[in-house]
């Protein structure tokens, strides 16, 4: 069927339809109406949610991104593609603000707009309340999520894959203001999850608006074209890590070139780093470049990296 | 007096009113849901509108809100995604035979697309949005939107009933 014969039928097909007059008063009255109660909630809403640290564990660091960003805006942000970045899990793909930070949590809490990308590791320790900020879980997955409850999720069907959607869920956290003691008030958190089984990609999107969370899933895509640096394994063996490694990423249609370092600290061979970063969406057929410690061979000692393209274990 | 924000937002909403409507037909609402569904996107909007205002493409800001907004609607289950009347039924008078089929056909075919191949068919060739504009309604790459819409027009071509109707000769 051709472009031109298909704008002909879509203009037939509403050619006969008239609407009612557009409701111009209406939507006024009731916009201004909306913003002057938002206008009222800014000057005398809610407190500013205190980070209390509490309980005891290791005090393991995560990993911080970029510095903090701006506050996550309220509202529509603006589409243009230029103000968003990709990070995924395989061919899957989920659109976040630009200016959000990587892994910037603590005890395992989002402390700001941020994006959780694989922390599988989390300290015991809890932040309470959870600050009043934005986040995106990216987590490869390749079994029915535990969280969030994927009990009563919806089939949807994402670029031709079938996927699973969970029912926006918002709940209302009591924040306190831990140093002048004032009286509790509500927050909301509303979260949204999509998982992808045949890309063992899961998505959360954790915002306080219900809006945000569900655009923010709406942008999870799948397109083969692209390819998301995959996780590297940190309980295997060195040489485990980096043959699993290589070969996911090659399965995904990605180079790995690898990088000695001499890091005496680190068992020899073990991964140092990987750049781009996991989660990073790439075209297909780029490079990875991943970072081992240098092999214990004292008589061949080098003095910087060299690099060399990998070959799957 | 309305001030000038209300005044830019009387006269968008005056000149874009039909189209979006019709674009909301077009991505599966029902007649009356139409009307609704862009109300409560223009009304976002009219929340937003030094964003609409300052967006590169303030038309393609506005589709992607009514987008949204449709997808907000599915979820709370509001009345069946279909049309509930069949396309052109007032017309089937005046119009009994091939005009009406076709339009019945072409509905169905539509209908039988995947959500988002519909919605970049009806992005593209009724609102005659570029690819860049797709993308960003759409909030992906435009990679993705190519081989989105390639997928949708090869399965319009295949659709039984575009088939029968053959091309126009």
């Amino acid at each position: 069927m051709t472009g031109d014969r298909i704008i002909e039928e879509l203009v037939r097909l509403t050619d006969s339809y008239q609407p009612n007059p557009p409701p111009i008063d209406t939507l006024i009255i009731d916009g201004s109406r909306k913003r002057r109660r938002r206008a009222t909630l800014a000057i005398t809403g809610v407190a500013a949610a205190a980070v209390v640290i509490i309980g005891t564990g290791a005090a393991l660091t995560n990993q911080t991104g970029s510095p903090h960003p701006d506050p996550s805006t309220q509202g529509p942000t603006d589409p243009t593609p230029q103000n968003t970045r990709l990070v995924g899990v395989g061919h899957a793909a989920i659109d976040v603000p630009r200016s959000w930070s990587t892994n910037h949590t603590a005890c395992g809490t989002p402390t700001d707009d941020t994006v959780i990308i694989n922390v599988t590791i989390v300290p015991s320790c809890a932040i309470f309340p959870r600050p009043r900020v934005s986040s995106v879980d990216v987590v490869f997955r390749d079994r029915r999520p535990g969280y969030p409850d994927f009990t009563h999720a919806e089939t949807v069907n994402i670029d031709g894959v079938d996927a699973f959607r969970t029912p926006l869920d918002c709940t209302n956290v009591t924040s306190r203001r831990v140093r002048h003691g004032s009286d509790p008030a509500p927050e909301r958190v509303c979260t949204q999850a999509t998982w992808i089984p045949e890309e063992s990609a899961l998505f959360i999107a954790t915002t306080p608006q219900p809006e945000t969370t569900q655009e923010l899933i709406d942008t999870v895509h799948i397109d083969p074209s692209y390819a998301a640096v995959p996780k590297s394994n940190l309980i295997a063996t060195p040489k485990e890590a980096v043959a699993t490694f290589t070969r996911n990423a090659q399965a995904l249609g990605l180079r790995v070139v690898v990088k000695t370092q001499d890091q005496p600290r680190f068992d020899p061979g073990s991964i140092l780093g990987v750049s781009p970063a996991t989660g990073t969406v790439l075209p297909v057929g780029s490079t990875i470049h991943l970072t081992l410690a240098e092999p214990a061979t004292p008589t061949h000692r080098s003095r910087g990296p060299k690099a060399t393209p990998a070959t799957p274990g | 007096m309305p001030d000038g924000r209300d005044a830019e937002f009387s006269a968008y909403v005056g000149r874009r009113w039909l189209r979006l409507t019709r674009t909301a037909l077009l991505l599966g609402c029902a007649p009356g849901q139409a009307e609704d569904v862009v109300q409560a996107a223009l009304l976002r909007c009219y929340l937003s509108w030094s964003r609409v205002k300052r967006a590169e493409y303030p038309d393609a800001y506005v589709y992607r809100v009514l987008v949204n907004t449709i997808n907000d609607s599915r979820r709370r289950r509001w009345n069946s995604e279909f049309p509930t009347a069949e396309p052109g039924e007032d017309d089937a008078s005046a119009d009994p035979t091939d005009g009406w089929i076709i339009r019945r056909e072409i509905e169905r075919a539509l209908g039988r697309l995947a959500a988002d191949q519909r919605t970049v068919v009806v992005l593209r060739y009724f609102l005659d949005l570029s690819e860049q504009q797709m993308a960003g309604v759409l909030r992906v790459r435009s990679g993705t939107v190519k081989s989105r819409l390639s997928r949708a027009v090869a399965a319009l071509a295949e659709d039984p009933a575009v088939i029968e109707l053959g091309d126009p000769t």
